[in-house]
């Protein structure tokens, strides 16, 4: 049974029903609520505020995330790729506003399987790089914009991506080598 | 017409490139991490790391093996780390499944991690003086390091890799005249400490080659996503244990150092500094543990629902476990956010400017261990 | 010297030829410091394996022998059993010849070295000068290894040690000459007189004694002026390609050189084999194992200096100072 991809902790407080949300979680609703109206943030119970975007306004949204003072995102966490089999892949970005010990978790949706793009945020987290090369490397998620976009974990000549679900290993069996056949192959008549 | 080449061009067309590999295999680099330099003459103009030779595909078999099952190989990962490892994995855990942990449980783990934290900046401090020269500091480092890890054993049966902790607990107690045993190691390591500033920090030579050498501003460090010493080193004030405090950090004031410059020598000071505060913690856990069991109720079905993010403050930095539960017993996807895979994009940064020599002092200071990059 | 014009005059009675009874005292006197130098680097093997490990909480070799002290035979059998291996590109006749360029001049110093009022191998009066020319084929030896090996990173390698030698024999020799100042001669036997029958010149020259350590490491390339050598840096060094036997002798002239170096500065600074009770072998031998041991000790404690580094403290820092030293040590002398 898939996790359903739009909601979050099935724990969840409702932001307008919430009786004591810590003042670092009500800053972050706040600013949120002020600049960037459209997202619906959603608190969870763990201390985190989750907002989902549309990916095609995420770049501008990181940036306005990082620069604006009252959101003030200036640390990139983590990015995480998981994917959601028939709904496709979902990225997660883990944001933290350092100083003032804010924490904001961002979830944009890539819903196609077979090239799934979401913007690169490299321009506005440099951290980024790696975090989204190891997407692109074990899922196969594409970042646009990324000036480096090549494998990082895996070899650079492998095929597919290995964190997906539908993973199948397409490498050819390996011919095992004994004693005999490595006798065979120095006088050339290894059977194959 | 003919056009004079400008200035730029000159000095390029004069100057060659030298492009240089550095490992996988090399005594310096801490286990297999290829850093691709580009030198001018002696030097650095760019360093880029090439990792990946160490990937063990931990995050794929913890989608296919059940919770605790997980646990040894997240011991694999920052091996000179494994309990504060094991600890994030398990708070992750612990925190969707919502089980209350004990609270002798909850010290024990404490103190082992701090136990932890000095037992990895000891090898941190005797690898990074080695690469500096200074070879008799490995071996005292290591001396007080074999006695910690006989208290591990001893604790957990294992010296390096535990599998210790468990979901709700850790799996035994500790053995009696624990708290002797590790008493009588802090004195004895508070006055080796003072041994190794004498033989080290004051050294002439030692500042030379650390003072000024791969510098990270504090607000490099912020964008790169730079934690724990480095972060610190640079002068950024944050500790994981201070601003989401977890296991009973919140019970105890201690100091977080930070440094100025965010060269080496800042981030040498800072680790020096945390050994210190972590001998603190430590009696203060010994001095309040609680009595009672060491496991929790866990439930009998396990549920995983939702999705977690759970961090703390390993002696590299913030070891963070993104855990997406569907609902069965297993975990649908684990994402390990390893703080020595973020500090490898600075060697760039670093290296820029100083020598191969330099290069070297801070990749030894950033405190890589491979098997966290690479997973 | 007796013995020597005895066996001479015994030869020459016996029958030989004169320039072949020429010939034997110099050969004999040869084979004995050979033996000497030969004999004093095997042990040295061991008190550097023995010294480093007590220094580290260890305890170094503790197999062979009572504690270990068969280990540098066993080192020796080793090397010398290896096979003879010439890589195919190097440049054949420098790279034989490097090893022997590097350990003849280092021996050879041996022959002026006063181990006592008359066990001496010849007397020149211009002895320093002929040190100081001989240890100069270290930088001879470390270029023809280096560019023997046709190998681009110990090439690198050999040019940053030639570098780094170059430059501290300026302060070197500077400190050595204010030491010929103050005793009036070049001859070594005349310099440790003169201090066996007034002070030891480390009273009046600690300035210089500090350059002329200081200089000497750098000269020995042991840690902390040892980054040329270092396994940390990318270059693996001049010794890459040789193996066995050649490697040995490249491995032993080491050695040599480090006792030069402490004859070195017994004699000109510590009073040589001048010394109340004792024979005078044994105070010149006490005083050499001193800073023999004293060079190891440093190698253990201090980290590397960086090249760049290096050559700072040799041309900004140790030339101005042997100059001082020198220049007061004139005025001494004119004054005196």
């Amino acid at each position: 049974m898939a996790q359903e991809q739009n909601t979050a902790n099935p724990k969840e407080q409702s932001t307008s029903q919430a009786p004591l949300l810590s003042p670092e979680v009500q800053r972050v609703v706040d600013g949120l609520r002020a600049v960037l109206p459209e997202l619906e943030p959603v608190v969870r119970d763990d201390g985190w505020v989750e907002v989902k975007v549309p990916r095609e306004r995420w770049l501008s949204i990181a940036q306005t995330l990082r620069d604006d003072e009252r959101l003030g995102f200036d640390y990139l966490s983590l990015i995480s790729a998981v994917d959601y089999k028939e709904k496709g892949f979902q990225v997660v970005y883990h944001l933290l506003s350092l100083m003032a010990n804010k924490k904001l978790v961002v979830k944009v949706d890539a819903p196609e399987r077979d090239n799934p793009v979401v913007p690169s945020v490299v321009s506005v987290w440099p951290t980024a790089n790696f975090h989204e090369r190891e997407a692109w490397d074990l899922m196969g998620v594409r970042f646009e914009g990324h000036p480096n976009l090549k494998r990082i974990l895996m070899r650079e000549d492998w095929v597919g991506h290995p964190l997906r679900k539908d993973y199948v290993d397409q490498r050819p069996p390996r011919e095992r080598t004994t004693r005999e056949t490595y006798y065979q192959d120095l006088r050339g008549t290894r059977e194959r | 017409m003919a056009e004079t080449a400008t200035r730029d061009e000159q000095l390029a067309a004069r100057s060659e490139e030298l492009f240089v590999n550095m490992g996988p295999q090399h005594p310096s680099t801490h286990g297999v991490l290829r850093v691709l330099t580009r030198l001018d003459g002696e030097k650095v103009i760019d360093a880029e790391a090439d990792i990946g030779y160490l990937h063990r595909c931990f995050e794929k078999i913890a989608e296919k093996r059940q919770l605790f099952q997980v646990i040894p190989y997240t011991d694999r990962t920052d091996y000179l780390a494994a309990i504060t490892n094991e600890l994030v994995y398990v708070m992750a855990v612990e925190k969707l499944l919502g089980i209350e942990i004990p609270p002798r449980a909850q010290y024990i783990r404490f103190i082992m991690s701090e136990l932890q934290r000095i037992a990895s900046h000891l090898l941190w401090f005797g690898s990074f003086a080695m690469d500096l020269g200074a070879t008799t500091a490995f071996l005292y480092a290591w001396r007080e390091r074999e006695r910690l890890l006989d208290i591990f054993e001893a604790v957990t049966g294992a010296r390096m890799l535990y599998n210790y902790l468990r979901i709700g607990g850790v799996r035994n107690d500790v053995f009696d005249g624990f708290e002797t045993t590790v008493e009588r190691y802090l004195r004895d390591f508070e006055k080796r400490l003072k041994e190794y500033h004498e033989l080290v920090t004051g050294n002439r030579i030692f500042e030379l080659r650390t003072k000024g050498v791969g510098v990270v501003s504090a607000q490099e460090a912020i964008a790169y996503g730079a934690s724990g010493p480095v972060l610190r080193g640079s002068g950024v004030k944050y500790d994981v244990r201070k601003v989401e405090p977890y296991l009973v950090y919140d019970k105890y004031d201690f100091e977080v150092p930070t440094g100025q410059n965010g060269d080496c020598y800042d981030r040498y000071t800072v680790r020096m500094k945390e050994m210190e505060e972590s001998v603190k913690l430590v009696r203060h856990g010994l001095a309040d543990m609680p009595s009672g069991d060491v496991m929790g109720k866990v439930p009998r079905r396990i549920k995983l629902e939702g999705d977690t993010y759970a961090r703390i403050e390993s002696p590299r930095g913030e070891v963070a476990c993104y855990l997406v539960g569907d609902g069965s017993d297993q975990a649908y996807r684990l994402k390990w956010r390893s703080p020595c895979f973020v500090h490898l994009q600075l060697l760039g940064v670093m290296g820029k400017g100083g020598l191969v020599a330099d290069l070297i002092a801070s990749i030894g200071s950033i405190d890589i261990v491979m098997g966290e990059v690479d997973r | 010297m007796d013995i020597f014009s005895a066996m001479h005059s015994g030869l020459v009675n016996a029958g030989w030829p004169l320039w072949l009874a020429n010939l034997v005292p110099p050969l004999v006197k040869a084979l004995i410091l050979l033996a000497f130098v030969l004999l004093n680097c095997t042990f040295l093997i061991w008190v550097e394996r023995k010294v480093a490990g007590h220094m580290q909480a260890r305890m170094g070799p503790m197999r062979l022998g009572p504690h270990g002290i068969i280990q540098p035979i066993a080192d020796v059998i080793k090397l010398m059993s290896k096979e003879d291996v010439i890589p195919k590109n190097v440049d054949r006749w420098v790279y034989v010849l490097a090893p022997i360029v590097a350990f003849a001049p280092a021996f050879t110093v041996f022959l002026v070295i006063p181990f006592g009022p008359t066990l001496i191998g010849q007397d020149l009066n211009i002895a320093l000068v002929l040190i100081a020319a001989l240890t100069s084929f270290t930088v001879i030896s470390f270029l023809m290894a280096g560019w023997s090996s046709n190998n681009k990173w110990s090439l690198l390698g050999a040019m940053r040690s030639t570098a780094q030698l170059i430059s501290y024999e300026v302060p070197l020799i500077i400190s050595v000459a204010s030491v010929a100042l103050l005793a009036g001669s070049l001859s070594l036997q005349d310099i440790v007189r003169a201090q066996s029958e007034s002070f030891w010149y480390v009273l009046v020259q600690p300035l210089g004694f500090l350059i002329f350590l200081t200089a000497s490491l750098a000269e020995l390339n042991r840690s902390p002026f040892d980054m040329s050598e270092a396994e940390q840096e990318l270059v693996a060094g001049y010794v890459t390609e040789y193996s066995g036997m050649r490697f040995a002798m490249l491995y032993v002239t080491e050695y040599a050189n480090l006792i030069t170096f402490a004859a070195m500065a017994s004699t000109l600074f510590f009073g040589g084999w001048s010394g109340p009770v004792l024979p005078p072998f044994v105070w010149f031998m006490i005083k050499v194992y001193f800073f023999i041991i004293l060079v190891m000790w440093i190698r253990w404690t201090f980290p590397r200096v960086r090249i760049d580094q290096l050559m700072d403290i040799g041309w900004k820092g140790l030339l101005p100072l042997s100059l001082v030293n020198l220049a007061f040590t004139g005025v001494y002398v004119l004054l005196r």
